[in-house]
């Protein structure tokens, strides 16, 4: 369940909030061509990186906003918000005895969260 | 009998002064408080506990803990009991699973025999073809299917959840867990120290005395910290943000509870989990880990065996062999891997193992073999936590990798050491974990509004500095040099692995759904490495190199009852439900709300709304409360047709529509005053749309000046319908309600019964003269009963969701949700008069504009989309109504054309009568259209010219 | 014709329990109004509560349920000369919520215990004082929770939609019947 940053309660269990997805600007709907519409209504880049989205804060202040999320690491940014990412974005080594070599290889594997 | 009730024992957990009958298998047994059940009935001399489920082969005690596979029992109506952890209870009735007909005789035992055929993979390629043998394979499958007994007239169980918000939680009560514990709490933080056994110490439990003692008085330091601790409780798993599962399996109300905890930080203190090493006949009753020789003999008082041969590569098989010899067992050899011993099989019946062969040949009689070939680090919440653990060959297990900052390791997890070293390492980490739960603490408070304020900057995240465990070398033993079972639980041995690698299956992903190791209920605790170990074997790698699957939640299992909870079920009544109930109404859940459906006979209540007058409960009609000079934008914005010129005391019908304009809601919005509009909606739609137009406000119009307020439980909505309805309403209300007062399509407040602010619009859904009221809640209860008196004389009675469902049907207006779908757009329910192209910008605007010729990019030579025609249908045959959803075919084919998507008997017309979807060219009055019927039979409707069966003319609503 | 009376949405009979560590109040009878106000209208300056928190003047309680949102409960009539006192000049709406919201006390040293069981807030004193106004799902149902310590002893109004009223008084008692709850009705 994650915590999301919500800018006027704090951080809230997702399970509060409605996930509205990459927020898509909408075209002009006297101009916008059949194609604009289309990749308005359907077509989301979906990356595994940052992507900005709305949220609406269902059970609380009842407020829409927009943030930053990672999608690979769900870490939240932009703008500065309460309660960001609690813990999540820095990895700290486990100290243990003799198998350092190993670890350091492992270390730089691309499944490192950053 | 070889397994015999010891003398009292220093560090015995059963209390002899209380005994307990149960049976088992049948027979009368006794046990005494304390004792699991599995050690009762080792206690009472009996070594084969089930049968396995593939070959149903005798199986005995092998970890006697909670993770045993071979002592899986049924207790009264219960199935599945893990006999190693369930204390025994007086009067229970216990009996061995997967035997049939008995546990010493078992007929599907002759699997055995064809054990060749069994190969891994047997059953998804035996019996896929041909499909319609299916039903038959299935019913001889179930009799092989593994487990006990469902009892369907079982009593509901008591079952229940709870949240908390810890500082720290602590997974596992071992010595370092609970130091850890006990210095996070001196450190001023909250904790939940969760143990998976009935007592806390781990595998101190089971060992010296000093060890006892030592656990003895962390309990009593831990207590007196003030740790919460829970028992015989797991945590099952770990999500974002340190969102943790935990099933208490101890709470005294409830068969489990499940607790939801957001820890600010995790410490999994699981410790290290005991590895049953393959080798020909290692399932035979007798072969046995050293833990589970130590747990019987010191914690259960149990002798398990006569003559045992110890196997052993660590400390612990070799503190085995003392507390053996103490409980009188000959130790007739000991085989020290570390000096290059190794055993290769033992021999003996089914039911009993009677000689142990060693790798240079040699044979020892022996009816117990206890095996310490090391251990399995179960890194399930480090891995749910993101960690990748690393193999260490020198150690012989896996070591966590890296772990988020709320995410600590300590005891053996982390390394090993002295008992000592293990609980200064423990300190070390809840110190640690003390310290980092304060910072999370401090920025969830400064940032949450409704908190305390707090004062001061942030505290960094703490670093670690902590004292790291060494590693104890340990030689690598998974497998003898014979083949034996790997997973006991499903009945897979290496053979059956090596053969699935040659098949192709050698991933440790594929090789695991494909064999099912390590699927079965101990689901890897005891059988991941040694089932990586032989598929790295089979390819000639390391361990390192196939690496492990990624243990998923929930590390331990937990019954559907606990994740259920306590149920909630919200249900939501009107203020005349009670009313209802008292006057017989059937009720029908619609959405969360609870209606009448009718009151006994729904043919008579249409048949009264046309004669005379009827009331309808309509409160969970949705209503919201608009205010703010820029609602007539928002009301264009929303709905497809205009709104800027409604003036105060008007009503207008409208549809919504989403971006691709599918129709997402209808209703009448009304103007109350200058400044104030009430919305209806639909029953199921009053929060999607309440969220939809604030979505627009919010995010679209920012500048606009529109409160929107719910309020569909403020009012009770009383439709007053029929001939007789203004006549009714005029002896209650002070607003002159005759027809050039109160003309169709206007709103009225006033006072009704006494009760003021009353809203009143005249509307029909029915198709006959109608008044909607919407009474403040607190007195609709009044006004209903008051309708009920003053229209006694007038016929009037109550009528339901059944006898309103014909009414509209019989007046032709559709039902979003009902008649539309997720792809009808506006025109489809030919509404086009009400879809106002003109208008600068409305939801779905382009869509719409498209699907009529209209849109960007079209020219006087495009035409509108060939949507399908919402229409008017009679059956031929009026004693046929066919179900809703019926399909509409293509004559003499299965083509489908449409379907039915409202059909009743209409006692007005004495006709069968529906709404349909039908393409254009099906949509002609006159049509004849062919249904298909359920039973596959078919009949014949009839399109008709308008969408109003009765009353086409609206003369009845606007009389 | 009889006169009305205003009836609360919980209708079923209890009979209380002497002696529990809980009580649960249903005071639907009290008068609620809703105040909306848009950014720099007087009404905001009169209402002086930030958002997520809440003050007791005189016989109501003003309450920040919003960022753009008060709640004002009472007496009826105190209510009512509340919100006459507010200018409503502006961008400014006000909606009586009496009939539409059932409202109930749940008071007592382990009232927070009995909450965990239904919502999955942290209710503790940080993260929930005295005065504390949220928003939250109990039991399923969103419902406004404001903490309004009674004597020193944890107390807290819960108000839902009326419809869901009586569901919600039993999952209170339902939630508290571990912990002994007697119901006020
Ligand atoms: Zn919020």
């Amino acid at each position: 369940m994650l915590l999301v940053p919500c800018p006027h309660c704090g951080p809230r269990n997702q399970s509060d909030l409605r996930l509205l997805g990459e927020a898509v600007p909408r075209p002009n709907p006297n101009t916008a061509t059949r194609k604009e519409w289309g990749d308005y209504l359907y077509l989301r880049e979906n990356p595994a990186d940052w992507v900005t989205e709305t949220w609406y804060c269902r059970v609380g202040c009842r407020q829409y906003f927009t943030v930053e999320r990672h999608q690979a690491t769900n870490e939240f940014r932009n703008p500065p918000l309460p309660g960001d990412k609690v813990g999540n974005s820095t990895y700290t080594t486990i100290t243990v005895g003799s198998s350092g070599s190993q670890r350091g290889a492992n270390a730089n594997s691309e499944e490192q969260p950053s | 009998m070889t397994l015999r009730r010891l003398p009292q024992q220093a560090g015995e957990v059963i209390d002899r002064s209380q005994p307990l009958k149960f049976t088992w298998n049948g027979k009368p047994a006794v046990g005494y408080q304390g004792d699991t059940i599995a050690s009762a009935i080792a206690a009472g001399g009996n070594r084969i506990m089930s049968r396995s489920m593939k070959y149903h082969r005798p199986r005995g005690l092998l970890t006697a803990d909670f993770w045993d596979p071979n002592a899986f029992v049924q207790v009264d109506d219960e199935p599945n009991v893990r006999s190693g952890h369930r204390q025994l209870t007086d009067g229970i009735d216990v009996s061995p699973q997967n035997v049939w007909p008995s546990l010493d005789y078992d007929i599907k035992a002759a699997n055995q025999l064809v054990g060749r055929f069994l190969s891994p993979g047997f059953y998804y390629k035996t019996f896929i073809h041909p499909q319609k043998l299916w039903p038959a394979y299935e019913k001889v499958l179930a009799q092989f299917a593994p487990g006990g007994t469902v009892d369907y007239e079982s009593e509901m169980a008591y079952f229940d959840k709870r949240y908390t918000h810890p500082d720290v939680v602590v997974a596992g009560g071992g010595p370092a867990g609970m130091a850890a514990a006990i210095a996070a709490a001196e450190a001023g933080a909250s904790v939940l120290l969760v143990e998976h056994e009935h007592y806390l110490g781990g595998h101190l439990r089971y060992g010296t005395e000093e060890d006892r003692a030592l656990a003895n008085g962390l309990e009593v330091a831990a207590r007196a910290a003030g740790v919460e601790i829970l028992l015989d409780s797991t945590v099952t798993g770990r999500y974002e943000d340190n969102w943790l599962g935990i099933v208490q399996r101890s709470h005294p109300l409830a068969s489990e509870r499940l607790i939801k905890a957001r820890a600010k930080t995790l410490i999994v203190a699981a410790g290290l989990i005991e590895r049953p090493y393959v080798f020909e006949g290692n399932d035979r009753p007798g072969v046995m880990l050293a833990s589970a020789a130590r747990r019987l003999i010191n914690m259960y008082a149990v002798q398990p065996g006569e003559r045992a041969v110890v196997f052993t590569a660590n400390e612990s098989g070799d503190q085995t062999v003392a507390d053996l010899e103490r409980a009188g067992v000959t130790v007739a050899k000991v085989v020290d891997a570390r000096a290059g011993g190794n055993i290769v099989s033992t021999e003996g019946s089914q039911k009993a193992i009677e000689s142990v062969t060693m790798a240079d040949g040699t044979s020892v009689d022996a009816d117990l073999l206890i095996t310490a070939v090391g251990w399995t680090a179960p890194t399930s919440l480090l891995n749910m936590s993101g960690d990748r653990p690393i193999y260490d060959p020198s150690a012989a297990r896996f070591f966590p990798d890296r772990t988020p900052d709320n995410v600590l390791v300590t005891g053996g997890l982390a390394g090993d050491g002295t008992v000592d070293q293990l609980v200064e390492h423990g300190r070390e980490t809840g110190t640690l974990a003390a310290a980092r739960a304060a910072a999370v603490a401090h920025r969830l408070q400064a940032s949450t509004a409704r908190a305390t304020p707090v004062d001061g900057a942030e505290p960094a995240m703490a670093a670690d500095t902590r004292n790291p465990l060494g590693r104890d070398a340990h030689p690598e033993l998974y497998r003898s040099t014979t083949h034996g079972i790997v997973d006991y639980s499903e009945d897979v041995g290496s053979k059956d692995l090596v053969s699935a690698t040659k098949e192709g299956y050698d991933s440790v992903e594929l090789l695991k759904r494909y064999t099912t190791a390590t699927m079965g209920p101990a689901q890897g605790k005891l059988e991941t490495v040694n089932t990586v170990a032989v598929l790295a074997e089979a390819r000639g790698e390391t361990i390192a190199e196939v690496g492990t699957t990624i243990w998923r939640p929930p590390y331990a299992p937990l019954t559907l009852g606990a994740l259920a909870g306590r149920i909630f079920e919200p249900e939501r009544v009107s203020s005349v439900h009670s009313w209802h109930v008292a006057n017989g109404a059937k009720p029908i859940l619609a959405g969360q709300w609870i209606r009448p459906e009718h009151y006994g006979n729904p043919e008579a209540e249409v048949m009264n709304v046309r004669e005379n007058v009827g009331i309808i409960d309509v409160s969970p009609l949705g209503k919201l409360d608009l205010q703010g000079a820029d609602v007539p934008k928002l009301l264009n914005l929303l709905y497809t047709n205009k709104w800027s010129k409604l003036d105060v005391g008007a009503v207008r019908y409208g549809i919504m529509c989403a971006e691709d304009g599918v129709v997402m809601d209808d209703g009448v919005t009304g103007r109350l005053g200058e400044n104030r509009w009430l919305m209806t909606t639909t029953s199921s739609g009053a929060g999607s749309v309440w969220e939809w137009a604030e979505n627009w406000l919010q995010t679209a119009h920012p500048d606009w000046d529109v409160h929107i307020t719910p309020v569909t439980t403020s009012y009770t909505s009383i439709n007053i319908a029929g001939p007789k309805s203004r006549e009714l309403l005029s002896r209650l209300t002070d607003v002159p309600v005759d027809a050039d007062s109160f003309e169709y399509m206007r709103v009225r407040t006033g006072t009704v019964a006494g009760v003021a602010d009353c809203v009143m619009w005249r509307i029909g859904f029915t198709g006959e003269l109608s008044f909607e009221l919407h009474v403040p809640a607190g007195y609709g209860l009044h006004v209903w009963e008051a309708l009920m008196a003053e229209g006694a004389d007038l016929g009037i009675k109550p009528f339901g969701l059944e006898a309103q469902r014909v009414l509209r049907l019989e007046k032709g207006h559709f039902i979003v949700g009902q008649d539309t779908d997720g792809l009808t757009k506006a025109p489809t329910t030919g509404l086009q008069p009400l879809i106002k192209l003109d208008k600068d910008d409305f939801a779905g605007k382009p869509e719409l504009a498209w699907a009529m010729g209209q849109g960007v990019g079209d020219d006087e030579s495009s035409s509108a989309i060939d949507l399908p025609v919402l229409v008017s249908v009679q059956m031929t045959d009026s004693s046929i109504v066919p179900p809703e959803a019926s399909q509409i075919v293509r004559p003499k084919t299965n083509e489908i054309l449409g379907r039915i998507t409202s059909s009743r008997y209409s006692p007005t017309l004495k006709a069968s009568i529906g709404l349909a979807q039908v393409p254009p060219a099906y949509a002609a009055s006159g049509t004849q259209l062919t249904v298909l019927l359920t039973s596959g039979e078919r009949t014949t409707a009839t399109v008709q010219a308008h969408h109003a069966h009765f009353d086409p003319d609206g003369l009845r609503l606007r009389a | 014709m009889t006169s009305p009376t205003f009836q609360s949405p919980v209708t079923n009979g209890y009979s209380p329990t002497p002696g529990a560590e809980l009580t649960l109040t249903d005071q639907s009878n009290q008068g609620k109004m809703i105040v909306r106000a848009g950014a720099g209208t007087g009404a905001r300056g009169a209402l002086a509560q930030p958002f997520a928190s809440s003050r007791v003047a005189g016989s109501v309680l003003i309450a920040g349920t919003r960022p753009d949102e008060w709640m004002i409960l009472g007496p009826s009539d105190a209510v009512s000369s509340v919100v006459s006192s507010i200018p409503d000049a502006g961008h400014v709406s006000f909606v009586d919520w009496t009939h539409g919201r059932a409202m109930f006390r749940l008071t007592g040293n382990v009232a927070s215990s009995a909450l965990e069981k239904v919502c999955g807030l942290d209710w503790s004193d940080a993260m929930m004082p005295n005065g504390a106004v949220t928003s939250a799902s109990v039991a399923k149902v969103t419902c406004d929770v404001i903490r309004n310590d009674e004597d020193d002893t944890p107390s807290y109004l819960i108000l839902c939609d009326r419809s869901f009223g009586q569901y919600m008084f039993d999952a209170l008692l339902d939630a508290g019947e571990e912990f002994t709850i007697s119901a006020v009705v």
